[in-house]
């Protein structure tokens, strides 16, 4: 029996070693957290104000649903989404990789000169990346405007690709240092953000 | 022998795990009779290794002999895992959930969650799928070695993906979210057993285990506070949890435990 508990101990001390060596290779830092409520994020205030059709203000800045008066420093004014109850067609050359669809939207009852930006991403959560953005310029530069978005997209595609537009609405002129992609719409320090309803892109065949 | 953080493991693991990790391919039948000296009938030793049957206290004092280790940490599994079980029942009852199943191994799709989210960089670096599916397999302890797509693992990756926590492509996978809501029966009961199992390991360890009391912090704070402020309260505390979480994240490896730090604020 004694000999028999030996060889159990270093089995078992064996096994618990090699364990550890397994957590420890396969490891890799992180942390989390799970609940029975959402927290609130910048990704859960875009899906509200989507879902909702209002806006909401997070952490300093004003989320706004399509078509929707804004609040705060921009109150009065709106930027209206080009609503769409097609997927959006990508549009390119058959060579290349990448496509665009055109997204219109028109902005209107801004009292101050104000920049305009865009950002495209497959979900609420990011990440987000900044499109291209044609402006037809309005003479005084206040009053309704339309501005089209080239939204990329990929002609490898096989399925329509889901898509969130987002317009952002800069007091001025935005940063110089603006990142081309960001983990959230915050981070490309934008005073006002307009969201379009959830879309979906799709390269014809 | 020493062992690291027991916190995910039941009484049902130990005696499983002691009997299977000897490599001595001992059958249960082999184990009740040669290891445990007669002291199970090999019929009730399989209920226990299966969750379904708690053993007495006798039997775990002789389990902690032939692993070597304190009885009181072994005999503060089975409390908890007794404590967990008479919190099932009356959960069940709570959420109007007859049907659910019986046993403290409902805690188990939670814990997985968890140690599925934490596997994944803070900052959002892409790794392996076959690593990170491995992190997962490790804290499943998946006893089936089942690889297919109805694996308790790919029900955790695929659950995780479902919900926009995780991004996959080409064999890789990223965060892009950290906080996972439960929502169905199912999850929300799975996740009231693993909070439960955390507070009571935590309380457990404080007043019945001197020598682990050091790595659990357990403390109440209490305040008046204007009812308003409440939800402004709270955001700060998540804030400030969240920011320490991910200040001192390590890898995973022999020198770290996997922490779980259950935060309560509840007027009373």
């Amino acid at each position: 029996m004694n000999t028999e508990l030996r060889r159990l101990r270093t089995a078992l001390t064996t096994a618990s070693l090699l364990a550890a060596i397994v957590i420890g290779l396969a490891g890799c830092g992180g942390s989390g957290s799970s609940g029975f409520d959402a927290i609130a994020s910048e990704a859960t205030t875009v899906q509200h104000v989507i879902d909702a059709g209002d806006c909401t203000d997070f952490e300093g800045q004003t989320f706004c649903a399509s078509g929707v008066q804004a609040t705060g420093m921009f109150e009065g004014a709106l930027v209206k989404i080009q609503p769409l109850l097609e997927p959006l067609v990508c549009e390119g050359v058959p060579i290349s990789e990448k496509c665009t669809a055109p997204l219109a939207f028109t902005t209107e009852g801004f009292s101050t000169p104000t920049s305009l930006l865009a950002a495209v991403s497959e979900t609420e959560a990011g990440p987000w990346k900044l499109a291209a953005v044609e402006i037809e310029e309005h003479a005084d530069g206040v009053g309704p405007q339309t501005v089209s978005i080239a939204v990329p997209g990929r002609t490898d595609a096989s399925e329509p690709t889901p898509l969130i537009a987002a317009v952002l609405v800069y007091e001025g002129t935005p940063p110089d240092d603006l990142p081309a992609s960001a983990a959230q719409l915050s981070d490309f320090g934008v005073d006002l953000v307009y969201v379009s309803p959830r879309l979906e892109i799709v390269v014809p065949r | 022998m020493q062992r690291r953080s027991n916190a995910p493991k039941g009484i049902k693991d130990l005696f499983y795990e002691t009997r299977v990790l000897s490599g001595r391919e001992f059958t249960v039948t082999r184990f009740a009779k040669e290891v445990l000296g007669g002291a199970v009938d090999p019929v009730m030793l399989g209920y226990i290794e299966k969750g379904k049957r708690f053993p007495n206290e006798a039997l775990v004092r002789r389990l902690a002999t032939i692993r070597e280790e304190p009885v009181a940490q072994l005999l503060a599994v089975l409390y908890r895992d007794r404590m967990l079980y008479a919190f099932g029942r009356e959960l069940r009852r709570a959420l109007h959930d007859p049907a659910a199943v019986e046993g403290i191994a409902d805690a188990d799709l939670a814990v997985q969650v968890s140690r599925a989210i934490a596997a994944l960089p803070d900052d959002g670096a892409w790794i392996t799928t076959a690593k990170w599916r491995a992190h997962i397999g490790v804290a499943v302890r998946d006893k089936s070695r089942d690889k297919s797509k109805n694996s308790d693992v790919a029900r955790v990756a695929d659950l995780l993906k479902e919900r926009g926590l995780v991004e996959q492509a080409k064999g890789k996978v990223r965060r892009v979210s950290r906080h996972f809501v439960a929502t169905t029966l199912e999850e929300r009961r799975a996740l009231a057993m693993e909070f439960t199992a955390i507070y009571t390991k935590a309380l457990l360890d404080k007043i019945t285990l001197p020598e682990r009391a050091a790595e659990t912090h357990l403390r109440n704070h209490y305040l008046h506070i204007e009812r308003e402020k409440l939800p402004e309260f709270y955001k700060r505390l998540e804030k400030a949890a969240r920011s320490l979480a991910e200040e001192f994240a390590a890898d995973a490896g022999a020198g770290t435990e996997f922490l779980n730090v259950l935060i309560v604020g509840t007027p009373v």
